[in-house]
């Protein structure tokens, strides 16, 4: 085999390891029907926000209940700032855009569609703990949408 | 101590060759040979997943599922490898790839597409593991780090009848540098360098030699309690 130098009782030994893995510890089926089903989120014709700060903000001395989390995504095309709250398995995200849009939530639920307010603030509950993307179509310039990088929340 | 991931693996992962930090990586030859004129940087290109990439970027679902096919076993072990429970290592599975839906129109180097995925598998399960107040610590090679005899106490090893449970014990018990490099390569096609150097920042020439240390203590970890698996 090409490229690596093992020999033969390494490559048995890790034969051995990805077998225990595969009997013991398998890829969940979940896993790989969420990944196929990944490739209907391509969407050319959003910009894709990336992820520019990702603060934990301190919880007035409470741990591990009531954490909040400041969450901010940039493109060219516009600044979307959120802070998410965790309640057991459900988020609210409270947050801002730099000027008015429609967003559309992206979770393991059922899209939740919002209208920010005209500063461009908007508040969404009942999202799902997991991978979360907002799609947002800005009023000013429906034609050029952005989309925020997953992130697990 | 591990540095901090990067926020964006898709500008963690380094896509230019000899780029400052530019890990060395080698991917294998299948069908072309295109060597890169920068030494430090040399890639052989695998066609067939390059394909796969570009025609899933285009919407292609059947090549879609294939890279789901070959890669999901190597995302699924960078995850565990960092200890990650049931539910944050699926957490991290399902972003990995939806992050690379997301990318997949800009993703430069198609063929390393493995590499990718290992990397940001292995940021999005260390930013879970931070944000869950868990203080990640990448353990060095060192020999004293892992006590042996709590993982094959006498009531353990007695338990430990299966032989998948041994071996199990035996990854377990190694660092967490160790575990995630075997199970890698354990799970990367061909057992290939190209996925596992980006993932661990570990410079490709590092990787013969950390491996050779990694399979000798799961050679000892087995050899305690269960050498009939050595062929010995």
């Amino acid at each position: 085999m090409p490229g690596t130098d093992l020999n033969p009782a390494d490559r048995r030994l890790l034969a051995e390891v990805r077998s225990v893995l595969d009997d013991v510890d398998p890829v969940p089926d979940a896993i790989l029907t969420s990944a196929r089903a990944a490739l209907t989120w391509l969407t050319i014709d959003a910009e894709l926000a990336a992820l520019a700060e990702d603060t934990a903000l301190a919880s007035a001395g409470v741990r591990s209940t009531g954490l909040r989390r400041s969450l901010t995504f940039e493109s060219d095309g516009g600044v979307l700032a959120f802070e998410v709250s965790e309640d057991g398995n459900v988020r609210q995200i409270v947050g801002q855009a730099d000027r008015p849009a429609d967003l559309t939530v992206r979770h393991n639920g059922d899209p939740i569609t919002v209208a920010t307010d005209d500063q461009g603030r908007f508040r969404i509950g009942g999202v799902l703990a997991g991978p979360v993307s907002l799609h947002c179509v800005f009023r000013d310039t429906p034609e050029s949408p952005i989309v925020t990088s997953w992130i697990v929340v | 101590l591990q540095r901090p991931a990067p926020l964006d693996p898709g500008r963690a992962f380094p896509r230019r060759p000899g780029a400052p930090g530019a890990p060395r990586a080698h991917y294998r030859a299948q069908q072309l040979v295109s060597r890169v004129a920068d030494a430090r940087w040399e890639v052989v290109v695998d066609v067939d997943v390059a394909d796969l990439v570009r025609a899933a970027g285009a919407g292609d679902q059947s090549a879609w599922n294939s890279l789901v096919e070959r890669f999901s076993g190597l995302v699924w072990s960078v995850a565990r490898g960092h200890r990650l429970g049931d539910a944050d290592a699926s957490d991290v599975a399902q972003t990995v790839w939806l992050r690379l839906v997301e990318s997949l129109p800009q993703l430069r180097e198609p063929a390393a597409v493995g590499g990718w995925l290992a990397t940001t598998a292995r940021n999005e399960s260390l930013r879970l593991l931070r944000r869950s107040g868990l203080e990640v610590v990448e353990d060095d090679l060192g020999l004293e780090s892992t006590p042996a005899d709590e993982i094959y106490s006498p009531e353990a090893v007695v338990e430990a009848h299966e032989r998948r449970d041994l071996v199990r014990r035996a990854l377990d018990a190694l660092p967490l540098r160790c575990r995630t490099l075997l199970r890698a390569l354990a799970y990367s096609p061909d057992n290939s360098y190209a996925d596992i150097s980006v993932a661990l920042d570990m410079p490709v020439g590092s990787i013969g030699p950390t491996r050779g240390r990694c399979l000798d203590r799961l050679r000892q970890g087995l050899r305690a309690d269960a050498p009939h698996l050595l062929g010995e």
